[in-house]
């Protein structure tokens, strides 16, 4: 099967510093992937290159997504918009005018649990609320590829868990290649089929999770691995 | 809500007095022929209100005024846009906004006398061409200022600059502009009163001209009561209304029923 997404030797250099190094791997179409690793390791670097919001410095990446939907740490909705009208304008460059795009945007806010807060700005809203306006506008356009760069980070465990379900919902709706990069090992193994450890320089680990049992097992290692690496890394390379 | 509108009136009302008790002192240690009373100077506009003349004047000004701040804040507006979303426009328009700023406004007054003669023409232009570059400054330095991570979203979700210029660089530009407009409103009203008085046959400037020339000066004064008056209701009747309905997003409160999730 043709991967969905593929790095072939990805580097990338910031100021000199090479943060990944002939990177190479491969996504599937419909692949859950969880990519867990310190801070400063590059996993924002691989989603942005992905999205294309940062040029590789060196290698290939082909991609086959041609809908790309991104739910980034801190939600980035427009604070002057309300949470419906969040969630409808990126509907907008997809040909939806402006109607249709606030009623799918409101079926969607609905499926978030969100019905009954259309009308509010994100400053009426709590950290919670607005990261699921970001999952929103995210499913809304239907994507192909689902990149979450530590959607959860900033929240509680409970709330992280609600929401964690509500992605896992969504995905038995509508199955998506997803990206999922984390540092908590913890989060990631709720959602994802395949996970990754990813070391300093771009080096990837998979790890081969197959059943539950396997996944706590192969865990408790991983978690030695990601603490060793993670007091290795600089904090900001 | 209802208490801080009627503090923020009593505030204002006091501030009034203030100014009104400064001026009072002040008129009682200067002669008249230099500055009028309070009351002669409230007696007088009394007296010019009802005439005809005065509100031939009146309309003619704000008119003047607003189509002056209307084309100089477009002019300034649209390329502050461009310019502040593509640095080589900003680089290519920067020696004009660099003369438009330095150049004295009595020399773009007898310029635009020389270019089209005295009338309303000549008034528009030039508090236009006053106008224009403060709005042109704001609009670029908020351009420049939009959150970077709102581009990157919208990047991600392939909105068209249409899209991006009405979604998020002019509501974002909405903040450093209402400060722009403040400025610009008060300088509209002086740069035509100005102009007015120096090249025109009508409006509120050229009647204080006349009064300056035959010595009326309580006369001169109601008329300065009434440029202040223009600034004040255009600020508070049709500006502060429009600044706050297009920036409610901010003052909008935390609301408590989200504590359930």
């Amino acid at each position: 099967m043709m991967p969905m997404i593929q790095f072939k030797q990805v580097g990338k250099r910031y100021n000199g510093i090479e943060v990944i190094e002939n990177l190479c791997f491969s996504i599937h179409k419909n692949d859950v992937i969880g990519i867990l690793g310190p801070s400063g390791v590059g996993k924002t670097t691989i989603l942005k290159m992905i999205a294309d919001l940062v040029t590789p410095s060196s290698g290939t990446i082909i991609s086959h997504a041609k809908r790309i939907a991104y739910v980034f740490q801190e939600p980035r909705v427009l604070p002057w918009k309300t949470a419906l009208d969040n969630v409808a304008i990126p509907l907008l460059p997809l040909g939806y005018n402006y109607k249709q795009a606030r009623e799918k945007a409101a079926e969607q806010l609905g499926k978030m649990g969100l019905r009954g807060y259309e009308g509010y700005f994100p400053v009426q809203l709590s950290g919670g609320m607005i990261q699921r306006v970001s999952l929103a506008r995210a499913f809304a356009i239907e994507p192909d590829t689902l990149l979450l760069d530590e959607p959860f980070s900033a929240l509680d465990i409970g709330l992280k868990k609600v929401l964690l379900d509500m992605i896992k919902e969504q995905l038995k709706a509508m199955p998506v290649t997803v990206l999922y990069v984390s540092h908590m090992p913890e989060e990631v193994v709720q959602i994802a089929n395949r996970i990754f450890m990813l070391f300093s320089k771009g080096i990837m680990e998979e790890l081969p999770v197959n059943t539950d049992e396997l996944i706590k097992t192969k865990l408790s290692d991983f978690i030695d691995k990601y603490r060793t690496a993670e007091t290795a890394v600089l904090p900001n390379g | 809500m209802k208490t801080l509108t009627s503090r923020k009136f009593l505030f204002i009302a006091l501030g009034c007095l203030l100014l009104i008790t400064g001026w009072h002192v002040l008129s009682l240690f200067m002669h008249s022929i230099v500055i009028a009373s309070p009351y002669d100077a409230f007696s007088s506009l009394y007296e010019i209100l009802g005439t005809e003349r005065f509100q031939g004047d009146l309309w003619i000004t704000t008119k003047r005024i607003f189509m002056g701040i209307f084309w100089g804040g477009l002019a300034g507006f649209i390329p502050g846009l461009l310019a502040g979303i593509k640095e080589d426009i900003k680089n290519l328009l920067e020696p004009m906004r660099w003369a438009l700023m330095s150049v004295p406004p009595i020399v773009v007054v007898v310029l635009a006398m020389l270019w089209f003669g005295m009338g309303s023409t000549m008034v528009v232009f030039i508090s236009g061409l006053i106008i224009l570059p403060v709005v042109y400054v704001n609009t670029v330095k908020g351009i420049e200022m939009v959150d970077k991570s709102l581009l990157e979203m919208a990047w991600i979700y392939k909105l068209s600059l249409w899209l991006r210029l009405k979604h998020i660089y002019i509501p974002a530009i909405t903040g450093p502009l209402t400060a722009a407009v403040a400025i610009v409103i008060g300088q509209g009203v002086r740069v035509v009163i100005m102009a007015e008085i120096l090249g025109t046959s009508e409006g509120i400037g050229y009647t204080m001209s006349i009064a300056s020339a035959t010595l009326e000066i309580p006369e001169l004064f109601a008329y300065v009561i009434v440029a202040i008056c223009i600034v004040g209701i255009t600020e508070f009747l049709l500006f502060r209304p429009i600044q706050d309905y297009v920036l409610r997003w901010k003052g909008q409160k935390f609301y408590e029923k989200e504590r359930k999730i």
